[in-house]
């Protein structure tokens, strides 16, 4: 089960992601998340409660934050659970999106 | 769609089968007892035929001499064939309705009920039951197209390898569904071999797509390139050219050896997967850790190719991530206390040596690959 909130601040717009991230997240992730944050320069995903990310977890998390640079935002991921950043260790996503998505 | 009307009296039979039959349902059956309608439906000492007796609804009188409605009704739900098979109970007493529903029963008609009453209670039974059948059959239909599909995955996989001086056993632990992992090797000189492991992103239907499309590339690819950084290159290339008008992101995790009988050198690159253990006599465990991404997410993939020269008998264990993963718990002691364990078994005849450490996937739900070669002096 996967919810979010989303936290206007001043120059930056804070996604409080709860719950695992697998296909199930899929939906909510393309259509939701995407389209509210997409208006603002700089993004922040709050992973503090995120406890488990699959396969397609890591590639909805790649879909979202590519796209986002692409379009020329900035996008940090922040308070990863040690349990979720060794899975993304084990597939370098630091080399994928950039080590300052981290920083 | 058939009806059967189970009731003691002739007048009421013949009183439902009119208004039924004016309403344009043709095929019905009539049963005096509760026992002659166990008989139409087949069943005999409690037990039901494989396949149901070509009934769609019953009109099951409660008040009967001998067998009850309400026993019969337990009688007939008790088996898995009349699971589905409505039952609407005629009566004309509401006193029973509590036992009647929870013996099975889905509906009721009260015995004096204007004709529409009735009429629209057995047409909205049907229509249910009608459904329910579609939805089995396409259930079975889909059970049958998934086991062919999974019969198809498992044979286009690398037969085992048993030569003196090497042996490559593999096994695929599938869950209920089909999906991802897959395995491959061949023998691409007269002393190399080459080993391929991948687990594509997601499970089900659409990562066994994903992963049999990848298989039929290997050959002619593994084949002519040979060499890990070409093999990594020309795959990254592949997939992000075979899936680019998709707005998923597909990618597999792989692994990839490279064997030297005669140097003894290994080659590899591992592609976001888990690590790989090599097992030597002496008890050392090397873990064949990260080099680069995984395959299909950017243009650009350094392969980051690793070496090291085996000099005593050695095992590689692969295996894709089924195997050690349990949400929330930590992948590095889950691959560390995989390494003690294979390490413990390590002694053990290759093929025997695979069974074993696939053992551990018994209670998974996700697909398992585990693969090892055996390196001999």
């Amino acid at each position: 089960m996967f919810t979010y909130q989303l936290s206007e601040k001043e120059d930056e717009i804070v996604v409080l992601c709860e719950g695992d991230i697998d296909i199930d997240a899929g939906d909510m992730i393309e259509e939701d998340i995407q389209p509210a944050v997409s208006l603002r320069d700089r993004i922040v995903l709050d992973f503090e409660q995120v406890y488990f990310v699959d396969s397609s977890g890591i590639g909805l998390i790649i879909s979202l934050v590519s796209d986002l640079q692409e379009a020329g935002k900035t996008v940090r991921i922040e308070k990863v659970r040690p349990e979720v950043m060794e899975v993304f260790e084990l597939l370098q996503i630091d080399e994928i999106l950039g080590k300052q998505v981290f920083e | 769609m058939s009806i059967l009307i189970v009731d003691d009296s002739k007048l009421n039979i013949s009183y439902l089968q009119g208004i039924l039959e004016r309403a344009g349902y043709s095929e019905i059956l009539t049963a005096d007892s509760a026992l002659a309608a166990l008989q139409i439906l087949g069943i005999q000492d409690h037990t039901a035929p494989r396949r149901p007796a070509d009934i769609d609804l019953i009109l099951l009188d409660i008040v009967m001499p001998g067998m009850d409605g309400i026993a019969a009704c337990r009688e007939i739900k008790e088996h898995d064939v009349y699971s589905d098979l409505p039952i609407i109970f005629l009566t004309g007493n509401r006193t029973m309705f509590r036992e009647a529903f929870n013996a099975g029963g889905m509906d009721f008609i009260e015995k004096g009920s204007p004709e529409f009453e009735l009429l629209a209670r057995v047409q909205s039974a049907l229509k249910l039951k009608k459904e329910m059948d579609i939805r089995k059959n396409r259930e079975i239909k889909m059970g049958r197209e998934l086991q062919l599909a999974k019969h198809l995955q498992n044979s286009v996989l690398s037969p085992s390898i048993t030569e003196n001086s090497i042996g490559i056993h593999g096994k695929y632990i599938q869950s209920d569904e089909v999906s991802g992992d897959m395995f491959y090797w061949a023998k691409v000189g007269r002393n190399r071999y080459a080993v391929l492991l991948l687990d594509v992103s997601g499970h089900g239907l659409s990562a066994a797509l994903i992963s049999m499309s990848i298989r039929s590339l290997l050959d002619g690819l593994v084949g002519r390139l040979i060499e890990p950084q070409l093999v990594c290159e020309e795959l990254n290339t592949k997939v992000l050219n075979l899936f680019k008008n998709s707005k998923q992101t597909v990618y597999f995790t792989a692994i990839y050896l490279l064997i030297d009988l005669e140097s003894r050198l290994i080659q590899y690159f591992n592609a976001g997967h888990p690590p790989a253990l090599a097992l030597s006599e002496a008890g050392e465990i090397r873990q064949l850790g990260g080099t680069t991404i995984p395959i299909g997410i950017k243009k650009e993939i350094k392969g980051n190719v690793q070496s090291w020269k085996i000099d005593s008998p050695t095992k590689i264990l692969l295996y894709t991530d089924g195997l050690i993963e349990r949400p929330g718990l930590s992948i590095r002691e889950a691959v560390a206390n995989l390494g003690s364990y294979s390490q413990e078994l390590r002694h053990l005849p290759n093929e025997e040596f695979v069974e074993q450490i696939a053992r551990l996937a018994i209670h998974k739900t996700d697909d398992v690959c585990v693969i090892s070669i055996d390196l001999a002096e």
